[in-house]
């Protein structure tokens, strides 16, 4: 609850990520599939650094640490992420079908929007239990969506594709424990 | 315990058992955040060991309440997770009138006092304060005191100016110096 009070709060996020929506709903008006990763990309840093890295630089990460509850803070950072990411998708679908008159392929969805939380998530906690910048959370996003992106671009989703995202959470809460504390 | 950055060694043997108020004076820069932090395990010691009785109530310079939620959501959510009620502190700390406020549209002084009711919430068995009168007013320096005097547990409290602390009735007072603890006497009167 608290996750997605903060993020209803960011009003600027909020704004840019409607913004980068409807723009990239008239950019890939001929294909869903590419603009629901770019939106999914874009939306996943940005809501990556209002719910840890922002924390960090607050201070406030350090409050959730003291309660080691560690794979509690880790589930709730996740699915605050990943509503954030499947709200802005929702979004983008609306804006392709509206542009396009296209049915866009909803099955994508959840496992996109969910795959790129946990990339996030996952590439936020490393960089703050490394005490490194922001440049290393986004470099570290960057790299954990390349394979997903590459098989949307080939145009084949297989059921090793499918099971990134939920293998990347739970090997997320396996980590838990030294990511947050 | 040892702690170096890369800049050097900030602790350098430091070896203290806390059983009641223990204060701990030094300048700025002297490495008392540091060994606070090492102490609530929120920084791994680079050699040592700390052995902390069960929940800790820490206080640090930075609040750890989120300015973008209300003093009131903050206290909750901690609440929530600890499980205690946090109407108590609430009380304790004068907060009433600000329950409702976003975090961030206080004052500093009234934001170390409701980091602080956090700190206390759920009746910890340690405290751990950085600094805990840095900032506040002659009333809010006195609540503070008279918290640390009625806790019943191990307490570590730094200090960058003896005189706000010497009201908290310390059993011990140290002061931080090229990394290692030396015992002290607090040079000035009551306030």
């Amino acid at each position: 609850m608290r996750e997605l009070k903060l993020l209803a709060r960011s009003w600027e996020t909020l704004a840019s990520t409607l913004l980068i929506a409807t723009a990239f709903g008239f950019v890939f008006g001929r294909n869903y599939a590419a603009g629901l990763v770019a939106v999914n990309f874009v939306v996943a840093a940005l809501y990556g650094y209002v719910q840890v890295l922002r924390e960090e630089e607050l201070g406030t990460l350090d409050g959730l640490r003291l309660l080691r509850q560690p794979e509690k803070v880790v589930a709730a950072k996740f699915l605050a992420l990943f509503s954030a990411s499947l709200a802005a998708s929702l979004f983008y679908s609306a804006i392709y079908y509206a542009v396009s008159m296209r049915v866009p392929e909803l099955w994508l969805l959840l496992p996109t929007s969910a795959y790129f939380a946990a990339a996030s998530t996952a590439s936020a906690l490393l960089s703050t239990a490394a005490r490194s910048a922001v440049t290393t959370s986004m470099t570290l996003t960057a790299a954990l969506v390349l394979g997903y992106s590459v098989s949307f671009a080939a145009g084949r989703i297989d059921p090793a594709t499918l099971a990134m995202p939920l293998t990347a959470l739970l090997a997320l809460l396996a980590l838990s424990r030294a990511l947050v504390q | 315990m040892w702690k170096r950055y890369s800049s050097g060694w900030v602790l350098r043997g430091v070896s203290l058992e806390v059983r009641d108020t223990v204060v701990i004076y030094g300048a700025n820069g002297s490495g008392k955040t540091t060994l606070v932090k090492i102490l609530a395990g929120l920084v791994p010691p680079t050699r040592g060991e700390v052995r902390r009785p069960g929940r800790i109530g820490v206080a640090l310079q930075h609040p750890m309440m989120h300015p973008d939620l209300t003093v009131e959501e903050n206290l909750k959510f901690y609440a929530g997770a600890l499980k205690a009620d946090y109407r108590e502190v609430v009380e304790l700390f004068g907060l009433e009138k600000y329950l409702h406020a976003k975090f961030s549209h206080l004052s500093y002084g009234w934001r170390r006092r409701a980091d602080l009711a956090r700190a206390l919430l759920g009746g910890p068995e340690a405290l751990l304060l950085d600094e805990p009168m840095l900032g506040l007013d002659t009333e809010g320096r006195h609540a503070v005191a008279e918290i640390v005097r009625r806790f019943k547990g191990p307490a570590v409290i730094t200090a960058s100016s003896m005189c706000d602390y010497v009201e908290v009735g310390a059993g011990a007072w140290f002061e931080l110096r090229e990394g290692r603890l030396h015992p002290t006497v607090p040079t000035c009167g009551p306030t």
